[in-house]
């Protein structure tokens, strides 16, 4: 693979223009909700001792679309800080190991 | 199929947490071995598009909706090594950021959206990709396989999602397999086509970015 730190210009458009519609995402039960429900053990689900933004609300005082477009935002900015630390601390434990080197 | 907490048994907890934990530290060594830090920024793009895109429902029939899980599609473009890697990142965001997904269930999530549903779905791709079908040309057949893949990867997620349930006691066993495999086997045409889009997107914009391109046929 070459070049590959240029991609997240175009990749970027593409998340960028996903993040637009997560403003029409259903709110309709997934697969497993209406399984549950079905099943009748929907009630079984517990409340998770983590949670800072439960189901995607930053803020009860916003309206749901900026809600939405805030936490893919916020998501996203995580995983890439969160890739950027692994990758620094396994290149500093490592600093003359080799690499295949795909980028 | 994010599964919450209060779902699951504790020898499942302890089950899918231990096969998970194993499976991460092995793909974590092969990431490590593929990329360097100039891919992060890459690789961080596809995980925050795989993060985005599990936003967005979309009505199914039946009063139910679905998402793109983004594994198989993942695959294809960074390896299934690469793919599961994110997969965990981006449940682990998910999970304790915005309670989607419960923290006892990480493993069994894991386990059905990444190393399962990515792994089988990739090894279906690559068994099939050989096939030679002398009636479809190769670019349709090959779209025709990303398709069906892209497809098994949610139904043999939700195969899994349902075992763990019903061990843990919630509902019979087969009556929670069958229900849980046949709405995902709706919901995956869902994904077999949002994969197909996004890959042939990928493919026309920059092939030399696609694994498979470089790794299969």
């Amino acid at each position: 693979m070459k070049s590959t730190q240029r991609s997240w210009f175009w990749l970027g458009g593409l998340v960028a223009l996903l993040v637009f519609f997560t403003i029409f995402s259903s709110s309709l039960p997934d697969g497993l909700e209406w399984v549950a429900h079905r099943l009748g053990f929907q009630e079984r689900e517990a409340s998770a001792p983590v949670a800072l933004f439960s189901d995607y609300t930053i803020s009860q005082h916003l309206p749901a679309a900026l809600n939405q477009i805030l936490s893919a935002l916020l998501g996203s900015l995580l995983l890439a800080g969160i890739l950027f630390l692994l990758f620094r601390w396994q290149s500093c434990r490592n600093p003359d190991r080799k690499q295949n080197h795909e980028a | 199929m994010h599964i919450p907490d209060g779902f699951l048994s504790l020898p499942v907890v302890a089950g899918t947490y231990a096969t998970s934990a194993g499976g991460l530290v092995v793909i974590w060594k092969k990431v490590w071995r593929q990329f360097n830090q100039q891919a992060v920024p890459h690789l961080a793009m596809f995980a925050a598009l795989i993060f985005v895109a599990q936003m967005i429902n979309i009505p199914i029939s039946g009063g139910t909706s679905g998402h793109l899980l983004g594994g198989f599609l993942a695959a294809l473009v960074l390896g299934p090594a690469a793919s599961m890697f994110i997969m965990f990142l981006v449940l682990t965001v998910q999970m304790l950021i915005f309670q989607d997904g419960g923290v006892t269930a990480l493993g069994a999530n894991f386990l059905n959206m990444g190393l399962i549903g990515v792994g089988a779905s990739y090894l279906l791709y690559r068994l099939l990709i050989k096939v030679k079908l002398p009636v479809l040309s190769r670019n349709l057949y090959r779209s025709l396989v990303i398709f069906v893949a892209g497809w098994f990867s949610v139904v043999i997620g939700a195969l899994f999602c349902g075992v763990e349930l019903g061990l843990s006691g919630l509902a019979d066993l087969s009556t929670v397999v069958s229900l849980m495999v046949g709405v995902h086997a709706v919901i995956g045409l869902l994904e077999g086509t949002l994969t197909l889009f996004i890959f042939k997107t990928i493919q026309s914009i920059r092939p030399d970015l696609i694994y498979i391109n470089q790794n299969t046929g």
